[in-house]
């Protein structure tokens, strides 16, 4: 008899002893040497023999998007408790009147864009593109982050006159200072909502996902290419707030595509328009293949 | 990854210690996650749960005192907002019997092991019922014992243990069926 049919041998009759021995059978060492289960269970714990989607012994894990935004909102929970710095991070679950307003964060975005735009370009006494390095990009970024965390989750007055502020501070003249990231970061936060209680609709999501793309789009024309990579990096984390298989992550997957196209950066497009097409949508879908038609165009170009 | 307990690492996490929910969430994500698979049957709808019950944790871990298992609770946070999202969308059938199960195993055949065994083995745990099912996962795959199972379960004490009882002689017998046996 050779080795594997011994082996295989064996392996039968430890899982018939462990059969016979009902409710207190040891399979999970067992099940693991079968393959059922393809990885120790120390380190795999559960893996589904169960269900019908076809992927049987196969490790399963979540995607690792899910995981940053499960990690950022416990650091935001943590934050929100300690108080250290009371920025509510958890952005998937929102009140439909907390939602209501993020039509308006997105043209406080653009102004505040532009605003900051200005002033960098006002204390340089030059009137050309700051590159992608400056600073200032980091301070656009951030800015518009809040903003959009700020009108998604209050009063939109209140964003309207932090633009305001951020765009003529107090005894503004021509040599104001630009503000710091700090001064513009800073603000107080309306409670959150509880997420049991208010889940976003679809319709919601879509709001948001429109909104976040909007004040990245305005705020990339105020701004010029050399946002794109912050902008870029907002739309990711945004991102992770929608559910997986949403328009929402459809949306935004497709707006970083295209971020990413607008870049030249055709390998994130490409693999930012693949994640979009899988969501089941029509438009999204759509722009999608667009970006793949794009980037294909692109490759052809550059192999002439 | 971290090697403190459960209780540990919660006791740290309220403390503001992000490191220690980072140690909690990498020791539970993939059980968590292939748990409400199990559940909710669909690959899109359980990353959607895994998210939304994890996020919830971060919070809800505040309050948590220890006077039970942490993953005991976890698991059973897991379920219920599984059952809510099962509830919901109207699709708790019994979808798989065991041919689904063997047509749509990947091609991937392990380098151990018997084949055979192995496909008549997912069919046979394939016609578990759902309760049986979720037991012999939690038992066999997450090596719980049967007052967490009761807990994560809230089911009646016993029950837990009746179950597996009759997952474990059904799979027993539906091998047997299928011609594969105890050499001697």
């Amino acid at each position: 008899m050779s080795a594997d049919a011994e082996a295989h041998r064996d392996l039968r009759r430890r899982l018939f002893v462990e059969l016979s021995r009902g409710a207190d059978a040891e399979l999970g060492k067992l099940l693991m040497a079968i393959g059922v289960v393809a990885e120790p269970p120390a380190h795999v714990d559960a893996h589904v023999l169960l269900e019908s989607g076809g992927e049987g012994a196969q490790r399963l894990e979540p995607p690792p998007w899910i995981d940053k935004a499960i990690l950022a909102a416990a650091e935001a929970a943590i934050r929100e408790r300690t108080g250290v710095a009371a920025v509510p991070s958890r952005r998937r679950w929102r009140s439909a009147r907390a939602v209501a307003v993020g039509t308006f964060a997105m043209a406080a975005a653009v102004l505040l864009g532009v605003g900051l735009t200005r002033l960098r370009v006002r204390e340089r006494g030059l009137a050309t593109q700051v590159p992608a390095a400056d600073p200032a990009d980091e301070r656009v970024r951030i800015a518009i982050q809040n903003l959009t965390r700020d009108v998604l989750a209050r009063d939109g007055r209140e964003a309207a006159a932090r633009v305001r502020d951020a765009e003529e501070p107090e005894g503004a003249g021509p040599h104001a200072p630009t503000p710091t990231w700090e001064e513009l970061s800073r603000s107080p936060r309306l409670e959150e909502v509880d997420p049991s209680t208010a889940p976003l609709s679809p319709a919601e999501q879509e709001r948001f996902a429109q909104g976040v793309l909007s004040a990245a789009d305005r705020a990339r024309l105020a701004a010029g290419v050399s946002v794109l990579p912050a902008l870029r990096a907002m739309l990711e984390r945004e991102r992770g707030f929608c559910p997986k298989s949403s328009r929402c992550f459809g949306l935004l997957s497709l707006g970083l595509a295209r971020f990413a196209l607008d870049g030249g950066d055709l390998v994130h497009a490409r693999a930012y328009a693949d994640e979009a097409l899988l969501v089941n949508d029509l438009e999204v879908r759509t722009g999608a293949r667009e970006v793949i038609d794009e980037v294909a165009r692109g490759d052809g170009h550059r192999e002439k | 990854m971290s090697e403190d307990p459960d209780e540990i690492l919660v006791e740290r996490y309220q403390k503001g210690d992000a490191s220690a929910f980072r140690g909690i969430y990498y020791r539970y994500r993939v059980g968590t996650f292939n748990f409400i698979l199990s559940l909710a049957r669909e690959r899109m709808a359980a990353e959607d749960l895994h998210q939304e019950i994890w996020t919830t944790v971060t919070r809800a871990l505040f309050d948590w005192k220890p006077t039970g298992s942490f993953k005991s609770w976890l698991f059973q946070v897991a379920r219920n907002r599984c059952l809510d999202h099962i509830k919901k969308t109207r699709r708790f059938q019994v979808e798989d019997d065991g041919e689904d199960v063997i047509e749509n195993m990947p091609a991937v055949v392990p380098e151990r092991g018997d084949t055979l065994l192995r496909e008549a083995l997912l069919s046979c745990i394939g016609q578990l019922n759902d309760s049986q099912k979720e037991v012999f996962s939690l038992r066999a795959i997450e090596n719980m014992t049967f007052a967490e199972i009761t807990e994560v379960m809230a089911s009646a004490p016993g029950l837990a243990n009746r179950r597996m009882q009759l997952a474990v002689e059904h799979v027993k017998r539906c091998l047997e069926s299928k011609g594969i046996r105890q050499e001697p």
